[in-house]
């Protein structure tokens, strides 16, 4: 029996198509219905239905070149920020109900995810796994579509103060892209860092519950779980032009810094773009 | 008296350690037209098992394992009898029987040559963390006695089997490690587990787990013995299942219950007749998803049965 959503939702043009379209995933089911990576083809129909509309409605998220994203294996190099990953969710979403044709963006995520409850299992049933080389790796062999975010928590736990300035970047997923030969394509997510305005952390809270920070917002603690709500900014998702890296997968870590650079620039000139097209207007104006 | 046992029989000898356990008694009803089987266990055969060859009650550890060698030149020894998890064994008696016994038995195998040692580990030995990634290889490091050290006899035993890979070069050692095996003629903790109309699972975790059907792990273990080879590989059947999702398909339900409530409250369920340990607790929390590509491509196998034929044999659905 379906509790939630109800099954006329369920039944709207733009819930179930997207996941049925996407022949990649209906060709790796096992005969229990999930595919190797604990993905739920139902779970992910309903997921996509609710957040669907926080996509069209509440952020109104505008893509800029989504075609840009090649098919095969491809890695999405992302901006990070907003506290919570509502960008890594907005990505998400794109590729599924705007990619041409749609498909699944796996998430390598954090390695404290698995050990949350709940959310773990959410991630995992909508396709998404720890972010570790071995899996990236195996990913791509199988040639997915997954998306990084090359600042990690320095890029997420930055305030309000320091919105849409790139952190450094780590260099995994650029040796991994080395050793499959997987094209990355630069993504700059534009609103998404000021949904969750953090003006300053409480440090010492955070190292008592063990999570990596804990926001100060205008309405977080003030409003209590209220104040968990992000922002309702409009969001501009602008995607670069893939970037294929050649050299040997044994290159030196300055060489792979240089490409970091590269990479990081192609990021920041999205931004760039976007930020000026988009002025102050952040609840109301496309970056696009 | 070796030679002439030798002699007499036709087809070549094979030691089956753990006879009494229900693997051991289906993989010597498939072999038993392949080879003259000679089974031991320290626990006797069951009122109404026949077993398909000799069957002798002698513990791994005991110097009556040597005058088995003696009398019978095997040409393979298949080493199944790792005592699990079980309530009347205190850790240090399991350790002792495990390690101990297993020691004696590779010193035989090596004294007397025989020709090639299959050891049947388990895929507990990588160990359930947070941050394991998925499709864990042969050469994963094994983290399963950093927690609990009721682990410490299946690494040691690992351990041992890979050391007789390179001391005893005459000899080929293939290890194998299998996830969970299931079906309906095994009795093991999993198995008993998800029989029960009511399976327990950690308020929160769904874990990814990987079953394989024992008449695949039959085959596996015949392929083995027929194309020996010295080598450590992975086991899995068709791949991995959230917990919830296996047991729905046995016909079981779900109960939740928070994993601090859990893990206490296991001192007084190990009393009862609850077939489960706090050490494979993380096996409910977190993933240990293991690769057997390496074997499918080395024996050219394939898992006949399906993971949903796989959940549904156990059977508690038609009842």
């Amino acid at each position: 029996m379906t509790l939630f959503p109800p099954k006329k939702w369920l039944n709207t043009p733009h819930s179930t198509l997207e996941v049925d379209k996407m022949a990649n995933i209906q060709s790796l089911l096992n005969s229990a219905g999930f595919d190797p990576w604990g993905l739920d083809p139902d779970t992910l129909r309903r997921t996509v239905t609710i957040l669907s509309w926080f996509y069209r409605h509440y952020f109104r998220v505008v893509t800029h070149c989504i075609e840009r994203v090649p098919q095969g294996r491809v890695i999405l190099a992302v901006n990070h920020g907003g506290q919570i990953p509502i960008d890594g969710m907005l990505i998400f979403l794109a590729l599924m109900l705007e990619g041409k044709p749609p498909r699944l963006a796996r998430a390598l995520t954090d390695r404290l995810i698995p050990r949350i409850p709940f959310i773990s299992t959410l991630f995992m049933r909508c396709g998404h796994v720890i972010g570790t080389p071995q899996n990236g790796r195996t990913l791509l062999d199988q040639d997915q579509c997954i998306f990084v975010f090359p600042e990690g928590v320095r890029g997420s736990g930055k305030t309000i103060f320091n919105r849409y300035q790139l952190q450094k970047f780590g260099t995994g997923f650029i040796r991994l892209a080395l050793e499959t030969q997987t094209p990355i394509v630069p993504v700059a997510v534009i609103g998404a860092e000021e949904a969750f305005p953090a003006i300053t952390h409480f440090k010492g809270l955070a190292k008592v519950l063990k999570i990596p920070y804990l926001p100060v917002t205008p309405l977080f603690p003030a409003l209590g779980a209220l104040g968990l709500m992000p922002l309702p900014t409009k969001v501009t998702i602008r995607f670069g032009k893939p970037i294929q890296f050649k050299a040997n997968d044994r290159c030196s870590d300055s060489d792979v810094q240089k490409m970091n650079r590269r990479l990081k620039m192609a990021i920041n000139r999205e931004l760039t773009l976007g930020l000026k097209k988009r002025g102050k207007a952040i609840f109301t104006a496309s970056a696009a | 008296m070796r030679q002439h046992n030798q002699k007499k029989t036709q087809k070549p000898l094979l030691l089956i350690t753990g006879a009494s356990g229900r693997l051991a008694q289906l993989t010597a009803q498939v072999l038993k037209n392949t080879y003259s089987i000679v089974g031991v266990d320290p626990r006797p055969l069951g009122n109404k098992v026949k077993f398909p060859g000799i069957f002798k009650c002698i513990d791994n550890t005991k110097r009556d394992l040597d005058e088995i060698f003696r009398r019978y030149a095997f040409e393979s020894v298949l080493h199944l009898g790792r005592i699990k998890f079980t309530v009347r064994q205190n850790i240090q008696n399991r350790f002792d029987h495990n390690v101990k016994g297993t020691h004696h038995l590779f010193h035989l195998v090596k004294n007397y040559d025989v020709k090639h040692l299959l050891v049947m580990g388990t895929y507990h030995v990588y160990g359930a963390h947070a941050d394991n990634y998925l499709y864990l290889e042969e050469e994963a490091p094994l983290r399963g006695g950093q927690m609990f050290p009721e682990l410490v006899d299946a690494i040691e035993i690992d351990h041992m089997a890979q050391t007789m890979m390179w001391r005893s070069a005459e000899t080929s050692t293939t290890l194998l490690r299998p996830a969970n095996i299931i079906g309906p003629k095994l009795n093991n903790a999993i198995c008993r587990l998800l029989k029960n109309p009511y399976c327990p699972k950690l308020l929160g975790y769904d874990p990814l787990m990987q079953f394989v059907h024992e008449q695949d792990m039959v085959q596996a273990i015949q392929a083995c013995l027929i194309h020996p080879t010295t080598g450590i590989y992975n086991l899995a059947g068709e791949g991995p299942i959230p917990y919830s999702a296996a047991i729905r398909l046995v016909g079981s339900k779900a109960l939740p219950v928070p994993y601090t409530l859990l893990a206490s409250g296991m001192g007084a369920l190990a009393k009862t007749k609850f077939p489960f340990s706090r050490y494979l607790l993380d096996y409910f929390r977190y993933p240990t998803v293991i690769s057997d590509r390496a074997f499918r491509r080395y024996y050219q196998f394939s898992h006949e049965q399906t993971l949903k034929k796989t959940l549904l044999s156990l059977g508690h659905v038609q009842s």
